[in-house]
């Protein structure tokens, strides 16, 4: 609507430039005004020529000589009259006197006297165009003829004066006279004759008109004009004489002469005869040629006989028409695109073009052309313009929101952040403080088994505290460790890990819970394998399951199982991997990663040995020996929150935490022959040797990727390797920094953030991560980025950013991430109380960064401190 | 009219054969330049234009101040058509003598010839200011007065030439003409009738169609008859044309009613009674008889043609019949079979549809067509 209405604007606009131009005027256009119209003229079929009119042209046989002969002029006139003509017209103006070597006054009276015995005779004279009135050569105007209208001073025409004052003697006896003034249109081609001009106070009609008005019997026509009194000359085409009744002057005197009155009569009798005695004389140019003002007269003549009128669309209905089409214009390239804009243009053009020669033909009226095309060009001109400019605008306006959006989006980031920080921390007070009694009583019994276990660890510990460190083993007891161990597929000489795998026999024969502690890739899994195989359980089933890869709400189905039909895609019964592990071990890997609801609902398998499938309404019990493992602490997890301390307790019967790779490097050449002898067997090629090179540049590097990235790089050096060695080369190890291309590091993290515009949903789906770890891991190296920057929030974005263009959402980031720190640490009386809540709260924030957190709190703290009193 | 300048100039000059007459003149420049201007004159006055052109070339170079010279000069180059060299020839000659009216007269009439009217009419206005009684002068004045549209100085012009001479037919003609133009029959019609009295054909036709429509005299068909007549005698066109159509309208054809047929047809049989009135001494012997027969009677044969002629015209019969006798076995004595204006009359009738002449003219081809081919 809003674009309809500019659209408007813009035609209604257009439209006054445009006439504004045509008044201005021009040849140029005036002769595109008018191309549809000669066009037209040109293309149309030809008019109807009347049958009441009748020409007789000097031809060529006829000789130069006569026109100028007023006697012989008057000689025809008598003969035509006597041939029952109606009205003769004469296209010789008579106001000159004839010459003396023309037969002088005896022309002239002869030619008088046969005009007024006639009675039937209408002919022009010769009138110029006068500019005004004031100065006029003829102050006094001769007579004028008694048919010519009389006019007031108010009626508008072109004021004309006389040549030469035409003869009395002439004027007095005709039926009429009129003039011969062809308009020239700015472009110099004559299309319209004004039907009447001023001289003196008399309307002196056009010939072609006064022939007509003589001849007429009833009323005269109606005949529209435009506002100068014009009238457009309906061309009989295409070239004069053709399709006109033709006499040749030779014919015609020959046939006076041979006195055939019966031929004369056929010929003229009842008819207009008009006598073009000099058509080729003074030559206008016109839409179908050069023609003379008699010529020009004649297909005015014919033309009112005919009433084949052609008129422009009046001013008022054209404007409209010009107004509609740059409005149309306008609304094409205001509202489509723009070659959809081009393509309707060009229909309209079509369309109006094929109106341009059909509404003539059918209507009688003349289009305009100049205007409506300089309007279109206007106002397709203005609303490309204002198209630049709005698109600018709107622009301007889509980056503001654009940036405000995302002001919001970060700060609604933050705030679900600290919703769901407060949520937890709700959930934990909850469940620490709220509840029934049955819930107190449950916390309470809890609270004592907690204390009981507390105790029990306190005893063990003191215990051990009593007994000293673990006794440092023997070679023998090593060795034996190392082949027993060997014998499970650990390979170590590292005394730690010979330990633990002491332990390791000792608990597997038990069901004590398991809990295996250490970085990725240090063997977890394998000593999970090892306690199930040295457990009585060994001829049980081992189910491995990586908590972290189960989708959540896959939870229950993956671990427990379910029956046909108890959701969408249950076609059949399933068992869970508790059911399937059922008599066997179950190890569950990277189980620090589970959620909390499903923390609980591992957490009372444990205790109860049995739990229901979904769907199921009858429990399923279970004889399962359970293996955790986790990289993460589970311990800090405790601490912070993130992780049920009872479920904690059931894990770890037994701990066994497994040093990395790093810590005990003596390990490398062992597992590296071992793991080339693997890859060997597996491409069938024997083993090749490691040269001293390679096996230094991997007791160097720090794996951390530990034993799982020793074997990949081995398989890899052996696949690469030419010869019968591996050379340090075909380790391709590059030195690398710290957390720079570490997978899930710092740097990565960083990496994809600024590769997703710190978009965390985006940078989340690229890392296979959820929003909330991003979140963390962003908070985190932010926190690290302020204290580095010494609390220049500006500065430790842009460091972040990396790119000026996202130092305002990081900026904007920080902000919400430092305020909201602020804000939790407000309430607290002291920094280590504030502190503590932030390890709550913050549970998930990686150690590391931890630290700067806890910078920026005692800072914070700092500033809060009073100032002392003077 | 240039024929006749040119026959004006040499009649004051010596006549042809007078410059053989002159001793010889060579070794003397004077004599020479003298021979040289009669050969060129008497080249002239034989129309050999070329060799008259070249011997006065020679004496207006020998003597530039030579009025006659110069004159017969500008006369052999206007003969030729060189108004130019005629112009500038007559100029050179006014130049040195202001006063010669009569060169400057020829002086207007080339210019005149040249349509430069202004400059005819400064050069005539100076004629008849140095000479007021040239009644050329004023004739021409007039004439080119109304070619310039000033019909008040030109009727004044043809009345200065009538002051001076009032049997100066073509002014009074003239003077009709233009004050027939300016819409003034009343007057224009006795001017009229004194040109026509005069002889002037065209004249006559005017006066004829004056009293055929009543312009500034009482209607008289017969009186336009009897002027068109005359004037159709003369050749006149217009004239002849204007009595075919009397006579059409009288016989009924064409498109005027019945009371126009019978006036016309009075006015002839009116016209040819008043034809006894120019033979009194003639007897009529009925209301049949004719002038012509009753001079054919009286044996004057020559005369009767023409009378019986006007009278056919004049839609007699029995002057048509008489006609035909004659012109098919002629009259004994006096008029030979086959004369060529009783033909000329029969062609015109039989044009004009008249079924007795048409019928004559049939007979005649076919008795031609009919006659053994002349012998080798």
């Amino acid at each position: 609507m809003k674009t309809a209405a500019l659209a408007a604007l813009m035609g209604a606009a257009a439209a006054l430039v445009s006439t504004g131009v045509l008044l201005l005027g021009g040849s140029g256009l005036t002769a595109l005004e008018w191309s549809a119209y000669d066009a037209w003229l040109r293309w149309r079929a030809p008019l109807a020529v009347s049958s009441d009119l009748v020409i007789v042209v000097r031809d060529p046989a006829s000789g130069g000589e006569g026109a100028g002969d007023r006697a012989l002029v008057a000689g025809l006139i008598t003969n035509l009259t006597r041939s029952g003509a109606a009205v003769i017209g004469v296209d010789v103006p008579l106001g000159q006197p004839s010459f003396a070597d023309r037969r002088g006054a005896a022309g002239d009276a002869m030619l008088s006297q046969t005009i007024l015995l006639a009675g039937n005779v209408v002919f022009p004279i010769a009138l110029d165009r006068w500019a005004g009135r004031a100065g006029h050569p003829d102050a006094d105007p001769p007579p004028g003829h008694r048919a010519w209208p009389a006019l007031s001073t108010t009626t508008a025409l072109l004021e004309t004066r006389a040549l030469t004052p035409p003869l009395q003697a002439m004027v007095q006896p005709a039926k009429n006279v009129g003039h011969t003034i062809a308009q020239a249109d700015a472009d110099g081609v004559v299309r319209r004759v004004p039907l009447f001009v001023r001289l003196g106070d008399r309307g002196v009609p056009a010939f072609g008109l006064a022939l007509a008005a003589a001849f007429a019997k009833g009323d005269p026509p109606r005949i529209r004009v435009d506002r100068h009194g014009q009238a457009l000359v309906g061309f009989a085409g295409p070239a004069f004489p053709q399709g006109f009744n033709v006499v040749p002057l030779t014919e015609l005197v020959a046939t006076i002469e041979r006195r055939e009155t019966e031929t004369l009569e056929k010929l003229f009798a009842g008819r207009i005869v008009l006598l073009l005695l000099e058509p080729s004389r003074a030559p206008h140019p016109t839409p179908l040629g050069s023609m003379s003002d008699g010529v020009i007269q004649a297909q005015l003549l014919n033309t009112v006989l005919t009433s084949a009128w052609v008129r422009p669309v009046p001013f008022a209905s054209a404007a409209i028409v010009t107004a509609l089409l740059a409005a149309v214009a306008a609304w094409l390239w205001l509202a489509a695109r723009w070659w959809t804009a081009a393509i309707g243009l060009l229909g309209l053009a079509l369309v109006y073009t094929a109106s341009l020669f059909v509404v003539p033909s059918r209507a009688g009226l003349l289009l305009p052309v100049a205007a409506p095309l300089v309007a279109v060009v206007v106002s397709s001109a203005a609303a490309l313009v204002w198209n630049q400019l709005s698109s600018g605008n709107r622009l301007r306006r889509l980056e503001d929101e654009v940036g405000a959006i995302r002001e919001a989006l970060v700060r609604q980031e933050s705030q679900v952040e600290g919703l769901e920080e407060d949520l937890e921390a709700a959930r934990a007070a909850v469940a620490r403080s709220t509840g029934t009694e049955e819930g107190l009583r449950a916390q309470l019994a809890a609270a004592r088994a907690q204390e009981e276990q507390t105790r029990a660890r306190l005893e063990r510990l003191e215990r051990e505290a009593r007994s000293g460190p673990p006794l440092p083993l023997s070679d023998a007891a090593q060795e034996r460790l190392r082949e027993a161990s060997e014998q499970v597929g650990i390979v170590t000489r590292d005394p730690a890990l010979l330990a633990a795998f002491r332990d390791l026999e000792k608990a597997a024969r038990s069901s004590l819970p398991i809990l295996v502690a250490g970085e990725p890739g240090t063997g977890k899994e394998l000593f999970a394998r090892a306690v199930h195989r040295l457990s009585p359980r060994a001829d049980g089933p081992f189910v491995a399951v990586n908590m972290a890869a189960i989708p959540a709400e896959l939870f229950e189905s993956e671990m427990f199982g379910h029956v046909r039909g108890s959701f969408t895609g249950a076609v059949g019964d399933r068992k869970g991997h508790f059911e399937q592990a059922n008599r066997g071990t179950i190890f569950l890997d990277e189980v620090g990663e589970l959620r909390p609801d499903h923390q609980s609902k591992l957490l009372r398998v444990l205790q109860d040995k049995s739990f229901h499938r979904v769907g199921a309404t009858r429990p399923t019990t279970v004889d399962v020996r359970v293996v955790a493992a986790s990289n993460r602490d589970l311990e800090r997890g405790v601490a912070e929150g993130w992780f049920r301390e009872d479920l904690y307790f059931r894990l770890k019967g037994l701990v066994l935490r497994l040093p990395p790779l790093r810590e005990r490097r003596q390990d490398i050449p062992l597992l590296a022959a071992r793991f080339l002898q693997e890859a060997a067997a597996e491409a069938g090629r024997p083993a090749p040797a490691l040269s001293p090179a390679a096996l230094a540049a991997l007791e160097k590097s720090d794996w951390p990727g530990n034993a799982r990235e020793l074997q990949n790089c081995l398989r890899q050096a052996l696949a690469l390797a030419d010869g019968a060695e591996i050379t340090a080369e075909d380790l391709r190890l590059t030195p690398r920094e710290a957390g720079r291309d570490e997978p899930g590091g710092d740097a990565a993290v960083l990496a994809a953030l600024r590769q997703h515009s710190f978009d965390m949903q985006a940078t989340a789906r690229a890392l296979g991560w959820d929003r909330s770890t991003v979140t963390q891991r962003l908070k985190g190296l932010g926190f690290r980025a302020l204290v580095e920057a010494g609390g220049d929030r500006q500065k430790a974005a842009l460091e972040l950013a990396g790119d000026a263009a996202l130092g305002r959402t990081v900026e904007l980031k920080l902000r919400e991430y430092s305020e909201h720190l602020m804000k939790v640490v407000e309430g607290f009386p002291t920094v280590d109380e504030a502190i503590a809540a932030c390890r709550r709260r913050f549970k998930n924030l990686p150690e590391r960064h931890f630290r700067s957190l806890e910078l920026l709190v005692r800072q914070s703290f700092a500033r809060r401190a009073p100032t002392p009193s003077v | 009219m240039l024929l006749a300048v040119v026959q004006v100039g040499c009649a004051t000059q010596i006549a042809p054969g007078r410059a053989a007459e002159t001793p010889s003149a060579h070794g003397d420049p004077a004599a020479q330049t003298s021979r040289d201007l009669d050969l060129g004159r008497a080249a002239l006055g034989t129309g050999d234009l070329t060799a008259a052109t070249i011997r006065l070339r020679e004496a207006v170079r020998a003597q530039p101040d030579l009025p006659e010279a110069r004159e017969s000069l500008a006369r052999a180059l206007y003969a030729m058509g060189d108004l130019d060299g005629a112009v500038e020839e007559l100029r050179a000659l006014l130049r040195r003598q202001p006063d010669a009216v009569r060169a400057r007269y020829f002086l207007a009439t080339a210019l005149m010839a040249k349509q430069d009217w202004p400059a005819a009419r400064r050069q005539l206005d100076e004629v008849v200011r140095r000479q007021p009684d040239l009644v050329e002068g004023h004739y021409s004045l007039g004439l080119v007065r109304y070619t310039q549209g000033d019909t008040a100085g030109a009727i004044d012009s043809f009345r200065q030439v009538l002051a001076r001479s009032p049997d100066h037919a073509d002014a009074h003609h003239n003077l009709a003409l233009v004050l027939k133009v300016t819409h003034r029959d009343a007057d224009a019609t006795p001017e009229f009738l004194a040109a026509a009295r005069s002889g002037h054909a065209g004249a006559q036709f005017f006066a004829g169609t004056a009293y055929a429509r009543g312009f500034g005299v009482e209607p008289s068909l017969t009186q336009a008859i009897g002027w068109w007549s005359r004037a159709a005698a003369q050749g006149s066109t217009e004239a002849a044309a204007a009595l075919a159509e009397l006579r059409q309208t009288a016989l009924g054809r064409g498109r005027p009613g019945a009371t126009s047929r019978q006036a016309a047809d009075s006015a002839f049989r009116d016209y040819r009674a008043g034809m006894w009135s120019e033979f009194p001494e003639l007897t009529r012997t009925g209301d049949d008889d004719s002038v012509g027969a009753a001079l054919l009677r009286q044996g004057r044969g020559r005369e009767a043609v023409p009378v019986l002629i006007r009278e056919a015209s004049a839609l007699s019969e029995p002057a048509q019949s008489a006609l035909e006798t004659i012109y098919l076995r002629g009259v004994d004595g006096q008029v030979p079979a086959h004369d060529a204006r009783i033909l000329n009359y029969f062609k015109t009738a039989a044009a004009e549809g008249q079924p007795r002449a048409q019928r004559l003219l049939q007979e005649l081809q076919a008795a031609s067509e009919a006659a053994p081919a002349p012998a080798r």
